[in-house]
């Protein structure tokens, strides 16, 4: 599969025109977590930025917090503010690249020179006009997307693989000629967004309506609410939760689970290891699951329970509904809220104050934090011997919204998402990588090696701190905040 | 545009190197009558993070480089086409071009386990043994095809994280994958968009550049980072930060810029913005062979790190 990032099979079973089977494949393991092993606590941001180029900000982020939860480090505001300031600046990177760069192609036809030659099928709905605007503000992303970067790098030192996110808080000092350039930048991306970004994704919503069905699953979903403020980062701006049945539950760490029978990985304890030959495996991703079921994570799952989170009979918009035109919108929308967010983040910087307050040796040896990355929730978990790290556990946003089969046979959310689809012509089934790129897959993001079957359990017997301290609950001033961030408005 | 001046412009790089890069490209293609040299950007094992450093190149950038530069004619990231039409892309562009398409490999080559950690495609239904279409089978037959093979990223070149302890995948960069010697190797992680134009312009206008041990263009990979640091008068007065987030010298904080080679104090990155000892961290190494475990703890010192370092890590044996 082109346009995602990293290696991605999707192989659909099809009966008549309709899909009744899918497999996401992840074909890439390169085994993050083993190397993790024996390396120094705060090796942690660095290393696992690498496991993602196209929102390594996010790793940094919950690299860097982790460390912070080891150390007890307590951030002085300009640190956690500016944290949250640079993962703004990844995710606006993100969503912009995503839709202009991966997605648009998949629904306007470019002139067919390289690389866009070679395409077979259609379904193009866009009048000349259209598609020639569409074109041009592709040009256009590719430089709002770059100045996304530049805002980054500025205080984060380079990007991708920042360096400004360092234990203790962020190491770029806070001045007044690099809070105006970040304005600047700023400013231009806003406009961007509202020139181009949103308007175009209300083109497209016009143009392919039976996109707001096509690639709809139940509406399970997951959010550890997005941007975490506070000397300690525990309080979320955005509700957390688990949405399923019509309602929102606070997360239970000890219900998730990651299955393996469709991995390729041994099911033996306590390490399993990378199995490339198991029969009947298909994919190098594991399988989340919460109480067995399969949750989507991403922008569209922050916005739902987000609303379910609000006040009872609050509907700002009708749904979401959960096909793939809701999705776009709902990553272009909260692209739009989080420049917002993060123009305000930047006045509140104090120039001259410190950014940076780092302890001096390990309080507490495990350590399990959640936090959103531009493509859902991202779980780091770790456990500590001396300042080595023993164990380090990831679980991405991909893993959740690409994962197989479970154990119990139960498909993933992009797999479900595939499934039932009606195909116009099976032949050349343009809506397969449709459905499927509007989940943002990051392939190289999604396949880890995991602890087995039984999930944070193991790790959390015996070790009881971490996980529940670190701020999964809702808080109501999370809630208020998210009113101006994640609930205040429809496309 | 005469070599002298290629040399200076991207040793002495300004803002606009890859503007004034793209516009010389052009005229020199257009006096030579020949045509846009066919690219095929192949991401085997990797992160997508040169490919996002690529699309970071600044004024003018990818646009500009796509329509004008190169015939881009495979690239996972950007290529409309998709499914078995992608791969006939590449079959075409391959064949067709055979002897003189220049073939781009970003991320590391797994061979562990007959290259089932990275896996392109699938001949049959998914997970049936013997029918993945592996990284490592695609780049053995890309490399027997191209005209010249360049490595972008430190996975690419010398393995680099994908390859980190215990490399459960069995990655190996390039030139050790193919067993070609002539791969030129552009490390960094990612790669500065600069260095992969300034190596592939050099390439088309003037041949292959002069490679240092490591396969890199000596013009980028010439000097040390910690003979044009910023800082080096702290170093020199013996004044070291204690930690990430100070002004001082970096290498009692794990700075390895006294043995890694890059221009980056001069170029910076990201719209030339920044770069990290500018943001009060050390130097990582990321463009040396040895990236990432020569590097780590990334902020222990150098003789601690590599203890075969001299004490101080600048006196003797470093070129500095």
């Amino acid at each position: 599969m082109t346009r995602v990032s990293g290696l991605l099979s999707i192989e659909v079973v099809v009966d008549g025109n309709q899909v009744v089977d899918a497999r996401a494949s992840g074909g890439q393991f390169r085994g993050f977590e083993m190397m993790m092993r024996g390396r120094h606590v705060t090796d942690a941001p660095y290393f696992t930025e690498r496991v993602c180029g196209i929102c390594s900000a996010a790793h940094g982020y919950a690299g860097a917090l982790v460390a912070d939860r080891a150390y007890h480090n307590e951030l002085p505001p300009n640190g956690w503010i500016l944290r949250n300031f640079i993962l703004g600046a990844e995710i606006l990177q993100n969503q912009i690249r995503h839709f202009y760069l991966l997605s648009l192609p998949d629904f306007v036809e470019f002139p067919p020179v390289p690389p866009f030659q070679g395409v077979v099928g259609g379904d193009y709905r866009l009048g000349v006009a259209a598609t020639g605007r569409m074109v041009a503000n592709y040009i256009r992303a590719v430089d709002a997307s770059r100045k996304c970067h530049e805002m980054m790098a500025a205080f984060a030192g380079k990007a991708p693989h920042a360096h400004g996110m360092v234990p203790g808080g962020v190491s770029v000092p806070v001045t007044a000629d690099r809070v105006l350039k970040c304005s600047s930048l700023l400013e231009e991306t806003i406009s961007f967004l509202d020139d181009c970004y949103l308007p175009d994704v209300e083109t497209l919503a016009g143009a392919y309506p039976d996109y707001f069905q096509i690639g709809s699953r139940p509406a399970r979903f997951y959010s550890s609410g997005l941007f975490r403020v506070g000397p300690r980062m525990d309080t979320p701006l955005t509700p957390s939760g688990v949405l399923y049945d019509g309602r929102v539950e606070p997360v239970d760490p000890l219900f998730i689970q990651e299955h393996l029978r469709r991995s390729w990985f041994d099911e033996g304890l306590p390490h399993p290891a990378p199995d490339p030959d198991k029969p009947l495996a298909y994919t190098w991703s594991t399988a989340p699951r919460y109480r067995g079921m399969a949750l989507e994570v991403g922008p569209l799952a922050r916005r739902a329970v987000c609303e379910a989170s609000g006040p009872p009979g609050r509907t700002l918009f009708p749904g979401p509904g959960t096909g793939t035109m809701d999705r776009l919108i709902a990553r272009a929308v909260e692209a739009r809220q989080i420049a917002s967010l993060i123009w305000d983040l930047l006045k509140t910087l104090e120039p001259g104050a410190p950014t940076v307050a780092q302890n001096p040796s390990v309080a507490d040896p495990f350590v399990s934090i959640t936090v959103e990355a531009p493509r859902g929730t991202l779980q780091h978990t770790m456990l500590v011997a001396g300042e080595e790290i023993a164990r380090y556990n990831i679980i991405t946003p991909s893993a959740w919204n690409f994962s197989p089969h479970d154990n119990c046979g139960n498909p993933g959310p992009a797999e479900e998402a595939l499934i039932g689809t009606v195909l116009a012509d099976p032949g050349c089934p343009v809506e397969v990588g449709r459905i499927v790129r509007a989940f943002d897959p990051c392939m190289s993001c999604a396949t880890h090696v995991i602890r087995p079957g039984r999930g944070v359990k193991v790790l959390a017997v015996g070790q009881p701190v971490g996980v529940a301290s670190s701020g999964h609950d809702t808080t109501q001033r999370g809630v208020e905040d998210a009113r101006d961030l994640g609930c205040s408005r429809g496309p | 545009m005469d070599y002298c001046d290629f040399r200076d412009l991207v040793t002495c790089s300004g803002e606009n190197t890859t503007a004034v890069l793209i516009r010389e490209l052009n005229r020199f293609l257009d006096q030579a009558a020949k045509p846009k040299p066919p690219v095929i950007w192949f991401e085997a094992n990797a992160c997508s993070g040169d490919s996002i450093s690529l699309f970071n190149a600044a004024g003018p950038g990818l646009e500009q480089i796509l329509s004008s530069i190169i015939d881009l004619r495979y690239s996972n990231a950007l290529m409309a086409a998709e499914g078995p039409a992608a791969i006939e892309e590449l079959a075409a562009a391959a064949t067709a071009n055979a002897g003189v398409f220049v073939l781009v490999v970003e991320g590391a080559i797994p061979v562990a386990a007959r290259g089932r950690y990275g896996i392109v495609s699938w001949r049959g239904p998914m997970g049936t043994a013997g029918d993945a279409v592996t990284v490592a089978s695609i780049v053995e037959w890309l490399g027997s095809l191209a005209g010249s093979v360049v490595a972008v990223g430190t996975c690419a070149t010398h393995g680099g994280p994908s390859a980190a302890r215990p490399n459960p995948s069995g990655s190996l960069g390039t030139s050790a994958a193919l067993g070609r010697r002539d791969v030129i190797n552009v490390t960094g992680c990612p790669a500065h968009p600069d260095w992969t134009m300034a190596t592939l312009a050099h390439l088309l206008m003037y041949g292959p550049p002069g490679l240092d041990r490591w396969g890199r263009p000596t013009l980028i990979y010439g000097d040390t980072v910690h003979r044009h640091c910023q800082r080096r008068s702290y170093f020199d007065r013996g004044e070291f930060a204690t930690g990430p987030g100070r002004r001082e010298c970096m290498f009692e904080a794990g700075c390895v810029g006294p043995v890694t080679h890059s221009d980056c104090p001069y170029r910076q990155w990201n719209s030339y913005v920044n770069w990290p000892v500018k943001a009060s961290t050390p130097c990582i190494g990321c463009t040396t062979p040895e990236f990432p475990d020569g590097s780590t703890p990334f902020f222990a010192p150098l003789p601690v790190k590599r203890p075969g370092s001299p004490p101080g890590g600048h006196k003797e044996g470093i070129r500095v």
